[in-house]
């Protein structure tokens, strides 16, 4: 009887286990990588809006705060986009006549919001609150980067549960004062590990179990 | 043959598992979760006009018992009916140290001013009104600098002797270029404001003498390093009526 298997079969066998193992890690690796690649996240990835709106020259150049337009950040869950109002206050002078602001004028004579194309959109089963976030000494940048250099609007962050968790498995980090919280440039003290302490402190900032509590986020 | 067979073998279970894997992964890429059938902050539909008239809950209180001021009548003739403490309307006048009674009527506030109340007023000062107005609010805000329409300076006579209730009404109902400012100042924020555009004016006539030595100090120090960088001091006393 001839032989049904050549010698480098055995080779082959075991060599076909060590691959198809790294093949198989191979592909979960790549798709769990790729879910955080810009690709998916669309991170860094500058989103195009019915008004060319320049975060960079109103907050950078003109030094506006943040909470100029977006008045409820301090209050409620939503950080309040502004409405069409809010931009004639200034721009029923300034600017008054440009063509590119047509959509903007002609949203305050109709009354009918501007359709904005939204950045930062979380899934609807994470409650953010912004209110909780920077009371307790998150600023804005921290989350949304800086804004005073970005012409139209991009996200930083990949906004998925591990970059929430980063924080919330250890805020001291990132901790800053009240007078501090609109500021763009910030960055963390020198001496931050003990002044995030104090922060964490003073905020009252709750232990990492419940920060990290599934239903502090999902309920 | 065999060889190709045992090939083809690895290759089948490879793609049974990959397509297992889709399956399990793919699986998850329904999207109601992340879209749930309720209303969001921004999502279309969400947002509805107020009907006319309606004011927060909690916010009644803080609207002036004044009627609505018609700002032609509050130019210079309107003078308070009692002289404030808080604010010297007199130039020259010695200022008090610190307002003592909160003033009441047209001309007062509907708490005590407390520094925190001050703090907050300066907090919203610069976010809503620092834009045009200015720090020293003198009208020489960034976007009065870009060339919307100057806002009068805070210290000019007709301003510095405007009671509180006119201040209250340019914020909730605009004047001239400046627009109202009710969606983005709450009553009680605007009041807390007033206060300290009255802290302002005071900032610009205050009398040398009331100063405590430390502070006194400071600003010799402050006034010293101005003049070391050769730049004119701001005095924010432009006049243009």
């Amino acid at each position: 009887m001839p032989q049904l298997f050549p010698r480098s079969a055995n080779t082959l066998a075991r060599l076909s286990i060590v691959l198809g193992a790294v093949i198989a890690g191979g592909v979960l690796l790549f798709i769990l990588n790729f879910n955080r690649t810009p690709y998916v996240t669309q991170a860094f990835i500058a989103r195009e809006q019915p008004v060319q709106f320049s975060h960079k020259h109103h907050v950078g150049d003109d030094g506006i705060d943040c909470r100029y337009c977006h008045t409820t950040v301090e209050q409620t869950a939503s950080a309040g986009l502004p409405a069409t109002k809010t931009c004639m206050n200034c721009h029923s002078q300034l600017f008054a006549n440009v063509p590119y602001l047509e959509i903007v004028r002609e949203s305050w004579r109709s009354g009918k919001p501007i359709k904005w194309t939204r950045v930062h959109d979380l899934p609807d089963f994470a409650y953010f609150n912004h209110s909780i976030h920077v009371n307790k000494g998150v600023g804005c940048s921290t989350c949304h980067g800086r804004v005073d250099l970005m012409p139209l609007m991009w996200n930083t962050q990949s906004l998925q549960m591990e970059w929430c968790l980063s924080c919330h498995r250890n805020p001291e980090p990132i901790l800053r004062e009240q007078s501090d919280i609109t500021k763009m440039d910030w960055e963390a003290p020198a001496d931050q590990a003990v002044r995030g302490r104090e922060l964490a402190k003073k905020y009252n900032i709750q232990s990492t179990q419940v920060l990290t509590s599934c239903s502090t986020c999902h309920r | 043959m065999s060889k190709s067979k045992s090939m083809s073998r690895v290759g089948k279970a490879l793609l049974a598992a990959l397509t297992t894997g889709l399956v399990v992964i793919g699986g998850g890429c329904r999207q109601d979760m992340h879209d749930n059938p309720r209303y969001e902050a921004y999502e279309e539909g969400s947002h509805r006009e107020l009907p006319e008239g309606t004011v927060a809950r909690g916010s009644l209180a803080m609207n002036p018992a004044a009627p609505k001021l018609d700002s032609a009548k509050v130019q210079p003739a309107a003078t308070p009916a009692a002289p404030t403490p808080a604010a010297p309307a007199v130039p020259g006048a010695t200022p008090a140290v610190a307002p003592p009674a909160t003033p009441t009527g047209e001309d007062g506030f509907p708490f005590k001013i407390t520094k925190q109340i001050l703090d907050r007023g300066q907090n919203r000062f610069n976010i809503s009104c620092l834009p045009c107005h200015g720090a020293l609010g003198d009208g020489n805000g960034m976007i009065a600098l870009r060339g919307i329409r100057k806002p009068p300076s805070y210290h000019d006579e007709r301003l510095r002797k405007a009671p509180t209730s006119y201040y209250y009404d340019v914020i909730t109902n605009g004047f001239g270029a400046m627009s109202n400012y009710a969606d983005q100042l709450t009553p009680e924020d605007r009041w807390k404001v007033i206060a300290y555009i009255r802290v302002l004016q005071m900032s610009q006539r205050a009398e040398g003498a009331v100063l405590t030595d430390e502070d006194r100090k400071r600003l010799d120090e402050a006034e010293k390093k101005a003049s070391e960088h050769g730049g004119g001091h701001q005095e924010g006393m432009s006049n243009h009526e």
